[in-house]
């Protein structure tokens, strides 16, 4: 593998021993970028001068004072739903065409004030919901690892980014997955936080009460090292919660051995059953936990369509509230997707928006019953490698259950993570659950297993 | 299941809504619109009278 991909991890280590240049790393991501986003579309807007200009600045304080931390000169890259003063924000929409917003989100902010160098504004579906879309005035992201190959999304280009090594690390959304899917798809580390521990403050909201800020890395340890700067109260955020933020890396090397595991084998063997490379990658994790001193059992839960039900009808309804104005008032300015999706929230009723908040408040009890005496929960997040990006369903939303609403509906924080390579070398993931704010003890699971594999040695072709 | 959501209660909920969409897009979504129903029958059964929606928030924390 090519030297210049590091890890956030390895490159903050190197920066701190003065045996790397923030400028040395921001040109070479630059360079890549060059070179790859002409295929990959990752970029909706780079802002290269800008960046070299922050990455001097890095290299000045770093050599005067040292650095402020492990994210101090680290090119990264934010979703296009991630307001920033300094850049528009679209949403990937002609609705937002040129948009620039007055202030940073509370995200922006907190990783540019832990010394981050922003690259540029990443590729999402239309509004986090309507994609892939080849009716906006971008294109949508590709697949690194076979760019003919969808990216999942909503977080599409973010997920293109960190895997073929533009940047080291970004930002995602998750609404009913979106942060866990193109993860799992590009083959990275994506992590949905706990609802409330990170601000959404400034970011275009899809569904309030669904929504997570998050972080997608190419390892988990990279995961942890950004939950560190984005976590913690908000006031601005109404659903923020007010508690002390622990240090997620603090735990990240103490192993699996004692965590207890349930395993959701309903969800992928019986419900949405995965393809055979899928089963054996989770059946190998399986296996890995149990050799490494954790208990393993079955757990069951409602079925899945239960989950995505519920997710599904608070999401159209919510999302549909939050676009109702526009979508009375332009609606030609849509991309076909958004907006045909979109149309269902406006024909769902009052009652039954109240009854999903209601099934919502027993299906978050019913996972807090099952987790009583359990650490981890553990599923797939696809059921299988990446689709062709001409091949994905229009209406499979509705159609199709999926593995990810739950936490959304829960709030439960998850991670999505690479779990090997499956026909053509297009990368498989898994899915691990936690209690609430317990991201400490998700993250050292996910840590125990990445570094166990060799997943982390191979990127994607095109990248080399 | 049924659609049961007649295809002309569909159009009032869209022109009540201020929607205005073309024939052909309208009956492509009125099919998606079958499969969204199904599941929103799922949300609506077997509800115990006790549950409360999860939207109910601390006026504590809300008022500060």
């Amino acid at each position: 593998m090519s030297a210049d991909f590091w890890t956030i991890a390895e490159a903050s280590s190197l920066i701190a021993r003065r045996k790397l240049s923030p400028v040395e790393l921001t040109q070479s991501s630059l360079d890549r970028i060059a070179r790859l986003d002409g295929a990959l579309h990752a970029f909706l807007r780079l802002d290269g001068e800008r960046a070299l200009t922050r990455a001097r600045e890095a290299e000045a304080a770093i050599r005067k004072d040292g650095p402020k931390g492990p994210l101090h000169g680290i090119p990264i890259g934010l979703k296009d739903i991630y307001d920033t003063k300094d850049m528009p924000t679209t949403a990937h929409s002609r609705q937002f065409e040129g948009r620039r917003p007055a202030r940073d989100a509370t995200c922006t902010k907190r990783l540019a004030d832990a010394g981050t160098v922003l690259l540029g504004k990443l590729a999402t579906h239309e509004f986090a919901f309507g994609g892939p879309s080849f009716d906006l005035p971008w294109p949508p992201a590709r697949n690194p690892w076979s760019p003919d190959h969808f990216t999942g999304g909503s977080s599409s280009g973010t997920g293109a980014a960190v895997a073929s090594g533009m940047i080291l690390g970004g930002m995602g959304s998750d609404t009913g997955g979106s942060i866990r899917l193109p993860a799992a798809l590009c083959g990275i580390a994506g992590l949905k936080p706990t609802y409330g521990l990170v601000p959404r403050t400034g970011v275009i909201p899809l569904a309030w009460s669904l929504d997570h800020a998050g972080p997608m890395a190419w390892t988990v340890e990279d995961c942890a090292i950004l939950l560190q700067a984005i976590a913690g109260f908000d006031a601005k955020d109404p659903a923020c919660a007010g508690r002390p933020v622990p240090d997620f890396s603090a735990h990240l090397g103490d192993g699996a051995k004692g965590l207890r595991i349930g395993v959701l084998r309903d969800f992928h063997e019986r419900e949405n059953p995965v393809n055979e490379a899928t089963r054996r990658a989770l059946e190998g994790a399986v296996d890995f936990f149990r050799r490494e001193g954790a208990t393993v059992r079955d757990v069951k839960l409602s079925p899945l369509v239960e989950w995505r039900a519920c997710g599904l009808v608070i999401l159209l309804t919510e999302g549909f509230a939050v676009h109702a104005e526009m979508m009375r008032g332009a609606i030609e300015k849509y991309g076909e997707l958004l907006r045909d999706r979109l149309v269902l929230g406006a024909l769902i009723g009052a009652s039954d928006y109240v009854q999903a908040q209601r099934r919502r408040r027993e299906l978050t009890r019913e996972m807090s019953g099952a987790m009583r005496d359990l650490d981890i929960l553990l599923t797939a997040t696809v059921p299988a490698e990446a689709p062709r990006i001409d091949r994905v369903p229009k209406w499979g939303i509705v159609e199709q259950p999926n593995f990810t609403s739950a936490c959304n509906v829960t709030g439960f924080p998850a991670l999505s993570l690479c779990a090997g390579y499956g026909e053509g070398g297009l990368p498989l993931a898994m899915q691990l659950i936690a209690k609430p704010f317990d991201e400490p003890t998700l993250l050292r699971a996910g840590h125990a297993y990445e570094r166990a594999m060799t997943w982390r040695q191979v990127r994607p072709a095109i990248a080399l | 299941m049924p659609v049961r959501l007649t295809r002309a209660e569909f159009d009032a909920l869209l022109a009540r809504a201020g929607i205005v969409l073309g024939e052909e897009r309208a009956a492509e979504i009125f099919r998606a619109w079958a499969s969204l129903e199904t599941l929103i029958e799922r949300v609506r059964a077997n509800l115990p009278p006790e549950a409360e929606p999860a939207t109910i928030y601390d006026l504590a924390r809300d008022a500060k």
